[in-house]
């Protein structure tokens, strides 16, 4: 990222491709896992932290824009089933993928 | 005008298959809620907008082409489709769980001021009001929603709903952006490596884990998915927290969830945060060596063995059956 008047950001997108954006300032920006290495705090760090003044802000809950209707479990998967063991599994593996599920 | 708007995402010059697959289910819907479809294109319309969006049984096609709009810009193209959910009052509009459709939802949902429902497995229509059941708790179980409001915003997952294909073009309507003021502007775009696929969209995804052993064993993933010819690699956590994979492969409840045809875990235990990510994969396939691994609670088909044995012949196998066919 570079710092002018304006920030530029590289967003990662899927398949590695990337966007360079520019905003003006201020603009909020969300970091993706594996952007950099974090920063491990010190023992000393979080003994200061301990005598860093705490600011209480009271919340307000904004009306609920949805409701919940119900809950419920997801339908369980079938139990699996083995094929096979080590690589003479493959035949009947293909065999099964593709007469009884299909797929292939 | 009751109905249902459908944000239609377009690559390299042509809609989105998780579109279609939007528009269909949007399709079904308003046959029950009553109203048309009406799926928006931003930016540049492909050629064959009306044709792919009609056989998918949208009844229009809204055009939206703005010089200012050609790159996509989050603040710019929500502005662009509220003006159109504004004047069709629809009562619902949908996205793809994609990463535009994550980005743009909520966006338009907050200048309708209304909620969003994300990553939607299922609709129904009950008494006249569109309710959407969505995963949470990482897959555990699932909730039925509506909106407080009119109008339901919500993101559909990809691979989960079908679609259809009637045969039939739609008629494309241009309709004017209105006045765009982007507040971020996408500069460049920094090019895709060539011929991958999105883990999230790929009819198949063969994904690695700790099984095998080390970054330079990932060819046999690799050669899996390219016998395939239509597949896509994904990767378990540890796999990338320990640096052999980049995040975007990741697969789990802090990297991507997929809903392939076909899923091959291969030397993956299938902890509950991996399973959070794959388990809505129609068919299941895990190979690993320990029989007792919790990924084969979820597998439709499992091979114990050694994935340094088992992929090779695999990957043979589904060669040959590719050129045979």
């Amino acid at each position: 990222m570079t710092s002018r008047e304006t920030r530029r950001g590289a967003s990662a997108k899927s398949r590695g491709a990337r966007e360079v954006v520019e905003a003006k300032l201020p603009a909020v920006f969300t970091a993706q896992k594996g952007l950099n290495e974090p920063r491990y705090v010190k023992l000393q760090g979080i003994m200061a932290a301990k005598k860093k003044p705490l600011e209480e802000s009271p919340a307000a809950a904004a009306p609920p824009r949805s409701r919940i209707l119900s809950m419920a479990l997801p339908e369980a998967r079938q139990a699996g089933r083995f094929v096979g063991k080590g690589a003479e599994a493959v035949g009947e593996l293909m065999r099964r993928l593709r007469e009884e599920a299909k797929v292939l | 005008m009751p109905g249902i708007l459908v944000y239609a995402e377009t690559k390299n010059g042509a809609v989105r298959k998780a579109s279609l697959e939007a528009v269909s289910e949007a399709a079904r819907l308003a046959a029950q809620l009553g109203g048309n479809v009406t799926a928006v294109c931003v930016g540049s319309i492909p050629t064959n907008a009306g044709d792919a969006l009609g056989r998918a049984e949208a009844s229009e096609v809204a055009a939206i082409a703005d010089p200012k709009l050609a790159m996509y810009s989050g603040d710019g193209y929500a502005v662009a489709i509220h003006r159109l959910v504004a004047e069709k009052q629809p009562s619902a509009c949908f996205f793809s769980a994609t990463s535009q459709g994550k980005d743009l939802a909520p966006r338009v949902a907050v200048l309708a001021n209304v909620g969003v429902a994300s990553d939607c497995v299922g609709f129904a229509v009950e008494g006249g009001r569109l309710r959407a059941r969505r995963p949470v708790y990482a897959g555990k179980a699932t909730i039925t929603v509506e909106a407080a409001a009119a109008l339901l915003v919500a993101t559909l997952r990809p691979n989960v709903f079908a679609e259809t294909n009637n045969g039939q073009a739609a008629p494309v309507v241009a309709k004017a952006a209105g006045e765009i003021d982007l507040k971020a502007v996408v500069k460049e775009v920094l090019a895709a490596v060539a011929g991958k696929l999105d883990v999230t969209e790929a009819p198949v995804v063969v994904s690695g884990g700790r099984g095998l052993k080390g970054p330079e064993n990932w060819h046999l993933i690799e050669s899996l998915a390219a016998a395939f010819g239509n597949a896509a690699t994904g990767a378990s956590r540890a796999v990338v927290d320990a640096g052999w994979r980049p995040h975007d492969e990741q697969v789990g409840q802090t990297g991507k969830t997929v809903a392939p045809t076909l899923y091959i875990a291969c030397g993956i235990s299938g902890a509950i945060q991996h399973l959070a990510g794959m388990s809505s994969s129609r068919v299941i396939v895990a190979i690993n060596k320990d029989p007792e691994a919790p990924i084969f609670k979820v597998a439709d088909y499992g091979i114990v063995g050694d994935v340094f044995e088992v992929l090779p012949v695999l990957t043979e196998a589904v060669k040959k059956l590719k050129a045979a066919s």
